[in-house]
């Protein structure tokens, strides 16, 4: 499929993008912790998937690839808004507060499921947020994606006993705030 | 008893280990109830935050893909117009720079150029008393002659040259 993209073939690159949409977003979300910022950073990483398709080599497996281009680009854009978060700390909070109540969803659930939905993932978006980014990172990617610890290590550009740690920890860390049922 | 292989166990349930580190964990759990209750518990986790992701809100596909496919669209625009968009805004900076060094170098070689006020004081100053030594430049190279008394006492016996009229102080 990349090779696709690659060549330019018709409908390539929106079958890639409509196959993994949605667990870039969350990804992103994971990491930058809004909505706006995650759809920014998922769509950039869309941008460089098309232009750089070339590169990939076929060696790691694809999502591999791309998640690596994903979290580099959350991190950037960590380090940019790093000194504005640091002035205004709840800005963001009040901002996807927002969000949450605007932003579209896939399918149109009722209302009890969907008042559900959003205290799970209030209290997810709270249990991540207490994780280092590398914990969230692994743990979203072991979860969502069911990436390997080596996998994952790849995506961190760390060794897989690492990677590992990071697992542990993470889901250590969300058991504790987790409900016993 | 060995130690617990605590970071080993989700691998473990992944069934992502090498055959003799797999060996080694369930050999470990056999005999250990607290890490036989630590894999259940990880397993756990690992499943309700697997569920819980599938029920986070993705953007709407189609307003995604149409927003991602206008950002595309721009940008591709923008790589036609520049040629090399990612350092368009470096090439920018780097053009930018050049040219006001280029200026600065210029304004001072001008600055250099220009002579002061007091400068040109002296200058019509020296012109004024006319000292002819400074501009006929053949006495001035042979002013060594001046030191033989000789020359000094038969000055007037010297030839005289078309720019004798410079020399002569006024």
């Amino acid at each position: 499929m990349c090779k696709q993209v690659a060549a330019r073939h018709p409908g390539a690159f929106d079958q890639l993008v409509e196959r993994h949409q949605a667990c870039a977003f969350r990804l992103a979300r994971s990491v930058v912790g809004n909505d706006a910022d995650a759809r920014d950073v998922s769509q950039e990483a869309f941008i460089r998937l098309y232009e750089s398709a070339h590169r990939f080599d076929g060696r790691s497996r694809f999502s591999t690839w791309f998640y690596r281009i994903v979290v580099n680009l959350c991190i950037d854009h960590q380090r940019r808004t790093k000194w504005w978060r640091r002035l205004l700390p709840l800005a963001s909070e009040a901002d996807d507060a927002d969000e949450a109540r605007t932003e579209p969803i896939a399918d149109e659930p009722t209302p009890d499921v969907e008042v559900m939905r959003r205290e799970m993932t209030v209290n997810l978006n709270r249990m991540l947020n207490k994780l280092s980014p590398n914990q969230r990172i692994a743990v979203m990617l072991q979860a969502q994606e069911g990436l390997s610890s080596r996998e994952i290590a790849a995506v961190l550009k760390c060794s897989e006993s690492t990677a590992r740690v990071h697992i542990y920890r993470g889901l250590m860390q969300l058991k504790k705030a987790l409900p016993k049922d | 008893m060995a130690k617990h292989p605590l970071t080993a166990l989700v691998p473990y349930l992944q069934g992502e280990l090498a055959t003799a580190e797999r060996a080694r964990v369930a050999q470990h759990l056999e005999g250990c109830a607290e890490c036989c209750q630590l894999r259940d518990s990880l397993a756990g986790i690992s499943a309700d935050l697997a569920r819980w992701i599938e029920q986070l809100p993705a953007p709407n596909p189609l307003l995604y893909h149409a927003e991602l496919a206008r950002k595309l669209a721009l940008r591709q625009a923008a790589e036609s117009r520049f040629g090399w968009p990612r350092f368009a805004w470096v090439s920018l900076a780097a053009l930018s720079a050049s040219a006001i060094v280029l200026i600065l170098m210029f304004t001072i070689q001008r600055q250099s150029r220009v002579p002061s006020v007091e400068q040109l004081a002296t200058e019509y100053e020296i012109s004024e008393a006319g000292i002819g030594l400074l501009r006929d430049y053949p006495v001035v190279s042979h002013l060594e002659l001046l030191e033989n008394y000789d020359v000094i006492e038969h000055l007037d016996e010297l030839p005289e040259t078309d720019n004798q009229h410079h020399a002569a102080p006024a």
